[in-house]
């Protein structure tokens, strides 16, 4: 890396997750640009198994370019709970979620996936694209709507669409999976 | 184009667009030093940062904005 970009906050704290053995995986943007069509970004969102305790130790393990914030967040769709760290010279944030004891959280994160990075220089773990589409139309925000049509495109022939079908159907965003679908 | 390129894409093409952003800003302001352009580029991302926390995030955990809002 030579300019100095949100990657290198982001391969600081997947360093000190890998170093300790903490269970993650990354999640929003990093995850739907990895199997579709990369957008621009200025955050990186990871979800984690036990939130206070990484949250402690992330904290005293990144140096002083960083900032903790102390505020706890809850997202309004599943109520997951969230703390921030801004990477201060570019002010980029690291959003740190816990994984909650939803169904569909728990599965993403079992079948969740190793890849080695070496922009990063480390292995980082990631969502499958079926839970990526799962989770962003389950969101459906403007642009988690944008994202899942560019993994689709990206991603179309290798999908396990039952599973996509099942999740979305509990959901009740299955008409919203159809709508992208037959749109494409 | 490999996953590796694609999932650590995102803040390098950020990088390319906050330079285009940061130069138009400067160029509507030529009287500014870089430190002017600098504050009015975070102040800019901050607005959108904490509007985006406004529709999509609260400070209530759920149980009680339910209590707060039974409807």
């Amino acid at each position: 890396m030579t300019a100095r970009d949100g990657n290198e906050a982001l391969a600081q704290l997947v360093s000190i997750l890998n170093r300790h053995d903490v269970p993650y995986m990354l999640d929003g943007s990093y995850s739907s640009n990895a199997y579709g069509i990369p957008r621009a970004t200025k955050d990186a969102d990871l979800v984690v198994a036990t939130l206070g305790e990484t949250f402690d130790l992330i904290g005293s393990s990144l140096g002083s370019d960083y900032q903790t914030e102390s505020q706890i967040e809850y997202e309004l769709i599943t109520g997951t709970v969230r703390r921030v760290i801004r990477f201060v010279p570019i002010n980029f944030v690291l959003e740190i979620f816990q994984l909650n004891d939803d169904a569909f959280d728990q599965s993403r994160f079992r079948r969740r996936l190793q890849v080695q990075s070496s922009v990063l220089g480390e292995a980082v773990w990631l969502p499958t694209p079926e839970d990526v589409i799962v989770q962003k139309i389950r969101w459906s925000r403007p642009q988690d709507l944008l994202d899942v049509e560019n993994v689709m495109i990206v991603q179309m022939d290798t999908l396990d669409w039952s599973y996509i079908s099942r999740w979305t159907e509990l959901h009740g965003t299955k008409d919203t999976l159809d709508q992208i679908r037959s749109s494409l | 184009m490999l996953l590796d390129e694609r999932l650590t894409a995102g803040p390098q093409l950020c990088a390319e667009q906050m330079r285009l952003v940061r130069s138009r800003v400067a160029g509507l302001h030529p009287g500014w030093t870089d430190e002017q352009v600098d504050s009015e580029m975070f102040r800019r991302e901050e607005l959108i940062r904490q509007r985006n926390s406004k529709k999509y995030y609260s400070t209530s955990p759920p149980a009680e904005r339910e209590t707060a809002n039974p409807s």
